[in-house]
């Protein structure tokens, strides 16, 4: 019976299948083409999970940011609890990718994300009262030249700790 | 109409079994290799290790075939909820895995290799025939909107984009800054054909270019994944290209 239906509903099931890649182009393309064109295509497409953008290194650009998590004891000194390039202290990821890359960026772009980071790096040693944000930016060597040493630093935020 | 009857039936090609199965248990592995060491982090990422856990059972049967119909978008959806528990998370990697995990998942994988296929449990190969070729256009329009996405950077435009990626630390595998230093050249020749194939990939359909096509995509992320950790991401463009492999017919083998 299944099969029969199939073979009868084929005309309408190219018109959908087609209709679909039409709302995944005007969703995919939305950046690029000033869309969504069509009305609805691109809620239908999130509401199914199949956002997309597929923009992987777009802008690689000629800087590197990463975070560095200092603690701040009661006197004031600091101590590095979560490098800008590897974990220092377990636990903490230990996926080099995920470290690096996934949580990296979303530190430094995102508010939440880096009160939340921040507040779970409370833990990593117990004489901390409060945890400093810092983004650590470094510029990329142009080719033929050589790979500068120079960071700049600025403090993206600092949060006290529960105790 | 003969036009639009054969366009209509365009969209239900014959499966090959083992093509889909090649599918199944290629997605199952990308997803372990996607799960597998934030399963470690669970606790810091997802708050527990339940949903991973059981999205990771879920991958693990849906590749041995076993249970296809459920294991397989329960593993998707499971996969899901990670992305909203976390949407830091989420990179391009993921989102191959999550949009192309979606039509595989509901395609009758189960009829070789499969603990489904020993048991029985198997769906007739005419069934839903559609979503591979949703599989293959999606895969065409990833290609495209990456190749175009990049045209207007200057970065591309003037050959430097594959030395400034390669020269992110955050990636590196190895140090290659004394490659980076002298590979100016080497740099636009890279970055210049990769915006060449990633706009041309649709020439796929063409079966006379399908196979250099695919040569080309599968040199172009083995080197990406040798030279940088971008995660799941070169294993994952590797797996879509099974949509289109052409596969060696099995009676020529015996």
């Amino acid at each position: 019976v299944v099969e029969g239906l199939t073979q009868r509903l084929r005309p309408l099931i190219a018109l959908l299948c087609g209709a679909w890649m039409v709302a995944v182009t005007d969703h995919a393309f939305a950046d690029l083409t000033g869309g969504p064109w069509i009305p609805g295509t691109d809620a239908v497409v999130r509401a199914v999970g199949m956002r997309q953008s597929w923009e992987m290194f777009r802008n690689p650009g000629r800087l590197e940011d990463t975070a560095e998590l200092w603690g701040l004891r009661v006197d004031r000194s600091g101590v590095l609890l979560v490098s800008g390039r590897r974990p220092l202290a377990e636990p903490w990821l230990s996926w080099p990718y995920d470290h690096r890359n996934k949580i990296q960026r979303r530190i430094l772009s995102n508010e939440a994300v880096r009160e939340r980071w921040a507040l779970a790096a409370c833990g990593l040693d117990p004489d901390v009262v409060a945890v400093r944000v810092v983004r650590e930016r470094a510029q990329l060597p142009a080719p033929g030249e050589p790979r500068s040493p120079k960071r700049k630093r600025t403090t993206e935020g600092t949060y006290p700790c529960p105790r | 109409v003969p036009a639009l009857t054969r366009l209509s039936d365009w969209w239900f090609p014959e499966l090959e079994p083992r093509r889909l199965a090649l599918l199944r248990i290629g997605w199952a592995v990308c997803m372990a290799v996607a799960l597998v060491p934030s399963a470690l982090d669970a606790s810091w990422l997802f708050g527990g290790p339940w949903v991973i856990g059981g999205a990771l059972v879920a991958v693990a049967a849906y590749g041995a075939g076993l249970a296809t119909r459920v294991t397989g978008p329960l593993a998707w959806v499971l996969f899901q909820v990670l992305h909203a528990q976390n949407p830091d998370w989420s990179t391009g990697g993921d989102s191959v895995l999550r949009v192309f995990g979606a039509y595989t998942v509901l395609m009758p994988t189960e009829a070789v290799w499969s603990v489904d296929a020993r048991l029985g449990w198997t769906r007739p190969l005419t069934r839903r025939t559609w979503l591979l070729r949703l599989f293959q256009l999606n895969l065409c329009l990833l290609y495209v909107k990456t190749g175009l996405v990049k045209l207007p950077n200057p970065l591309w435009q003037q050959g430097l984009a594959v030395h400034y990626s390669l020269a992110l630390q955050g990636h590196q595998r190895i140090p290659l800054d004394a490659l980076l230093g002298s590979a100016a050249v080497v740099s636009k020749v890279l970055t210049w054909s990769t915006l060449v194939f990633e706009v041309g990939f649709p020439l796929v359909w063409w079966r006379r270019a399908r196979v250099p096509v695919l040569i080309a995509g599968l040199a172009l992320h083995l080197s990406i994944g040798a030279l940088m950790d971008v995660g799941v991401f070169s294993v994952a463009m590797i797996w879509t290209y099974v949509a289109f492999v052409p596969l060696p017919d099995p009676k020529s083998l015996t």
